[in-house]
């Protein structure tokens, strides 16, 4: 999902594990290069609902991206979310017939769906066009121009709040980085799925 | 009736009391030890309740906890409260809290952020919202999506639940809750059936009430109370008190904080009485229910049990009257009939033993017929008729010499014989009696005094009859004594007398029968005051003996006397042995007058023996000396001081005497010849002895009565009695004296008869022991023996004794 803008540019390694040194995947690693603007492209996403999950159940965009919300379940589903970075409703739809929700300011979103309490997804709307998230190992890069960057994470369960875990990084040409966080963990709350044999998914 | 059924002391009124006693302390048990007991039961009846009612009231608690929790999760999930949390407008945010908290029936409600501010509440007022208790709670509600407990909540109880507010991740937490206040008190009281009461501690020993159904006094009562047993509990309250009029549970229901909540249940003591009262007033019913049916039932049951017994009362009332012939009459199988019947056969018997002991009574068994009672009866039920009749007394003679020769069986026989020989020859309305041993009873209806004769003569032919007793032949004959009703008594008392007085006459003169004169009343009568007499006669030495000689036919001399008693009387002069001897033989006076006698004899021995003379003294002993034991001792003891001893004593007994009661008298003679006594058989000739009897006596001396002597020189045949006794006595050993000699010619054939001795008026009349030895000194027998018969007059028949 790394998005590549320039032909040169350096790679910078993150790594991420919890206080207790575990190895934290699909953290969200966003730099964001001093003195850049929030660049004003468009571009679209999209967030299924299917078998009353969402998928992908967590999505990273760029500020100004314009997000699907189709729905591929029988069922109907009212997609919300209360985040300050993006609160809206989508009233009761089913197929396509929601209008997509642009999502133009920067910050982690929280979906849910009304009528399926344990449904959930997150959109981390990040305000550069550098981001990545962790594998399973924790690792991530970063392939960035050399430059000045401050670089934060997030996790849907981390304590800190975003502000906290930036972290400044100068890139020299041809040179390389590496960058590391150690992160505390909230409890994950899931709400229990609905009796119907059917699997709750993502956070 | 009720008098009688309660008669006092009654076995019917016992009864009763028994029962009534037993009832009504049998009441008074129940009352006494089962009541309280029940009471206990109900008591912890109540306290049971209380239990229960205390577990619904915590089931209640626990649903309205998951009430509130599904309540707080809606409220927590509702799209348009989650919208108002994240609108960040206060006042839509606590509109929408008060909004949706009275929508789901909850008393207040809470809004905490993640960070655990609060930021929003019902509460009624901000400054009094610290401390406060959530906090806990969300941590317990993180770890398991909601948390539920109690609360306190400035100082009020709630039943808090607290759940996240999910969008659908946390973003803070809601808490509804229920206040413990009135208004869920009279909930539960409504549900429970009784008083609720939340209480807080306020201080260690210090409790308040902060919701109750109770009023306010009873509250206040709950409050001392509880206070009070918390003081003496070291802070912690009993379980169960008695508050005033109220049992009461106390429980603590835990809050979230180290604080808990008393709940106190209490039901009044007058509900439990209430359910009480009836059962007091049913105890009594049947308490008074079983004393009615007691006394009826009682009542009952007495006469079932008393009439038999006052039927078999009454039938011992008569019998103790002398009705034997009353039955009980009860029957039935159970113990009265038993016992009726037993009673019945008891009295068959006793009256069977009655008639046997009447009969006995009345009758003698040998012969059957009725005896002395009977006739005793018989002349008083006679005499009061009025009708004229004769009474017989007849004595069979000679009837004890039968009895001792052949044998009581002979006696019998013989008695009856003559029983049946008497009852044949009386009319059917006359009776025979048998009245004594040998004596027999004839009444006679009859009205001429002289037919009494006649029939006399009849009686006493009955018996001339010959007569067999076995096989051998018997003579008996009846003397007969005679009273006529009315001319000579007037009951029969009198009338027995005086028959006994004319058989008495009849016996010994009459020539067997006498007829009752009152001359010989008189006679009887005299003869018993002489008797009183008698008595003192001996102390006042009124008595005294008189010698009369035996002279010896052979040499003419004089060795031996004859003692006879004679009574100077103060007043009648000298009284005849004939007069008082009978009578005192009769009444044993005989005994001290014999036993004087033999002393006084043996001291005129003792005093001629000083005066050189040597006589032998004969002492008369009757048949009733014989008889007595003691008498042969008397001699022993009278001869100890005597020089002379027994060979100068020698025993007169007539012949009848010693036939009178055969084996006693011979015993006694025995003994008296033994102690060295002779012995003179006396009045020979005119019993019944055998030869082998005298022979067998070892008699020294036989003495002729005087009738032989009487007419010893007119009749030839007294001549020839004389002579084959004198023959006899001299066969067999003895010595033969001749009594009653009067004329010289007498003596003369005496003499000539060979008889050994002889005395009599020719001889001497009895002398005075001092004119004895004059007349001993002066006597000569060739003069007597040559005297011609002249004026001796005999002073008629003296009675030797």
């Amino acid at each position: 999902m790394a998005l590549c803008a320039c032909a040169q540019a350096e790679t910078v390694s993150v790594s991420i594990t919890d206080t207790g040194g575990a190895a934290l995947a699909r953290a969200v690693v966003v730099a964001v290069a001093a003195g850049q603007t929030a660049s004003d492209h468009k571009h679209e996403a999209k967030v299924d609902q299917i078998d009353k999950s969402f998928v992908p159940g967590e999505l990273v965009v760029q500020v100004g991206t314009l997000v699907h919300f189709p729905n591929s379940d029988k069922v109907r589903h009212q997609v919300y979310s209360f985040s300050p970075a993006k609160s809206f409703e989508l009233p009761l739809y089913a197929g396509a017939e929601a209008e997509p929700v642009l999502f133009d300011k920067p910050g982690p979103v929280t979906l849910g769906c009304n009528i399926h309490d344990w449904m959930r997804g997150y959109i981390y709307v990040a305000d550069s066009p550098w981001f990545t998230r962790t594998d399973e190992q924790g690792h991530a890069t970063l392939d960035l121009p050399p430059g000045d960057y401050t670089v934060h994470v997030w996790h849907p369960q981390m304590r800190e709040t975003e502000d906290s875990t930036r972290q400044t990084l100068s890139l020299a040409a041809q040179g390389t980085a590496e960058i590391s966080w150690k992160l505390g963990l909230k409890p994950v709350f899931s709400p229990r799925r609905a009796p119907m044999g059917d699997a709750g998914g993502g956070y | 009736m009720l008098t009688k059924m309660l008669r006092p002391g009654s076995l019917r009124e016992r009864i009763i009391l028994f029962f009534t006693v037993l009832l009504l302390g049998v009441s008074a048990a129940v009352f006494l030890v089962v009541l309280p007991q029940i009471s206990g039961i109900f008591r912890d009846h109540t306290f049971q309740e209380l239990a229960g009612a205390e577990r619904v009231l915590r089931r209640v608690i626990a649903q309205n906890q998951i009430r509130l929790a599904e309540s707080a999760s809606l409220l927590a999930a509702d799209f348009a409260f989650r919208t108002a949390v994240t609108s960040d407008d206060q006042p839509t945010l606590h509109s929408a809290l008060k909004n949706h908290s009275a929508r789901l029936g909850a008393d207040v409600a809470i809004l905490h952020d993640l960070e655990g501010a609060v930021r929003a509440d019902t509460l009624p007022s901000e400054a009094a919202r610290q401390p406060h208790p959530l906090p806990s709670l969300i941590q317990k509600a993180q770890q398991e999506g909601v948390a539920t407990s109690l609360a306190i909540l400035n100082g009020r109880a709630y039943q808090l639940a607290v759940v996240p507010v999910l969008a659908p991740d946390p973003i803070g937490w809601v808490a509804i809750g229920i206040e413990l206040n009135d208004k869920f008190a009279r909930e539960l009281r409504t549900l429970l059936d009784v008083h609720v009461s939340f209480m807080l501690r306020a201080a260690r020993h210090d409790f308040v009430v902060i919701a109750s159904t109770q009023a306010n006094t009873a509250m206040l009562d709950l409050t001392d109370a509880v206070r009070r047993s918390a003081h003496a509990n070291d802070g912690i309250p009993a379980a169960t008190l008695t508050i005033k009029d109220f049992d009461s549970r106390l429980s603590s229901i835990d809050s979230v904080d180290s604080e808990s909540v008393l709940c106190v249940l209490q039901r009044t003591e007058a509900s439990a009485s209430e359910i009480f009262q009836p059962l007091l007033s049913t105890l009594g019913l049947i308490a008074a229910g079983g004393l009615g049916l007691c006394l009826i039932g009682g009542a009952l049951m007495v006469s079932f049990v008393t009439g038999p017994l006052d039927r078999l009362a009454a039938v011992a009332r008569r019998i103790r009257e002398g009705d034997f012939e009353a039955r009980s009459e009860t029957s039935g199988d159970d113990e009265f009939g038993e016992f009726a019947a037993t009673f019945d056969h008891m009295l068959e018997t006793i009256a069977g033993r009655e008639k046997e002991i009447l009969r006995l009574a009345y009758e003698d068994p040998l012969t059957g017929l009725p005896n002395r009672v009977s006739l005793q009866r018989e002349l008083d039920n006679r005499a009061g008729t009025g009708t004229s009749f004769v009474l017989m007394l007849l004595d069979l003679q000679r009837f004890r010499l039968i009895n001792s020769t052949l044998g009581y069986e002979a006696g019998d026989e013989l008695l009856n014989i003559v029983a049946t020989r008497f009852r044949s020859l009386v009319k059917a309305t006359d009776f025979v009696f048998r009245t004594g041993s040998n004596v027999f009873a004839v009444i006679c209806a009859m009205k001429d005094g002289d037919q009494v004769k006649m029939v006399a003569d009849r009686l006493q032919d009955a018996l001339s009859h010959r007569i067999f007793v076995g096989v051998q032949e018997v003579d008996v004959t009846a003397a007969v004594g005679a009273v006529q009703f009315p001319e000579q008594g007037s009951t029969g008392a009198v009338l027995l007398r005086r028959a006994e007085i004319a058989l008495y006459h009849a016996k010994h003169a009459n020539g067997g029968f006498c007829l009752y004169e009152p001359a010989l009343d008189a006679t009887r009568r005299d003869s018993l005051h002489l008797l009183g007499d008698l008595r003192r006669a001996e102390e006042k030495g009124e008595l005294l003996l008189m010698y009369q000689p035996k002279v010896d036919l052979r040499r003419g001399k004089v060795t031996s006397v004859e003692a006879l008693i004679r009574w100077r009387h103060p007043v009648r002069g000298m009284v005849p042995p004939g007069e008082f001897l009978p009578f005192a033989e009769q009444t044993g006076a005989i005994r001290r007058i014999t036993r004087w006698v033999i002393g006084e004899a043996i001291a005129q021995i003792e005093r001629w023996e000083q005066d050189g003379l040597n006589l032998q003294v004969s002492i008369n002993i009757s048949a009733r000396d014989l008889a007595d034991d003691a008498l042969v001792g008397y001699f022993a003891t009278a001869l100890l001081g005597s020089a002379q001893g027994a060979s100068a004593l020698c025993v007169e007994i007539t012949e009848s005497a010693m036939m009178e009661d055969s084996s006693v008298a011979f015993y006694s003679i025995e003994r008296l010849r033994q102690l060295g006594i002779a012995v003179s058989i006396d009045d020979y000739g005119t019993g019944y002895s055998s030869l082998s009897y005298i022979k067998n006596l070892k008699a020294s001396e036989l003495k002729i009565d005087r009738a032989f002597v009487n007419d010893l020189d007119s009749s030839e045949e007294d001549k020839a009695i004389v002579r084959s006794t004198i023959e006899l006595g001299h066969n067999l050993g003895l010595r033969v004296v001749a009594e009653g000699v009067e004329t010289p010619a007498q003596l003369g054939k005496l003499c000539e008869l060979g008889c050994d001795y002889a005395q009599g008026y020719l001889l001497s009349r009895p002398l005075a022991a001092d004119a004895l030895a004059s007349w001993l000194r002066d006597f000569d027998f060739s003069a007597v023996h040559s005297i011609k018969p002249t004026a001796v007059a005999p002073d008629g028949r003296v009675q030797a004794i």
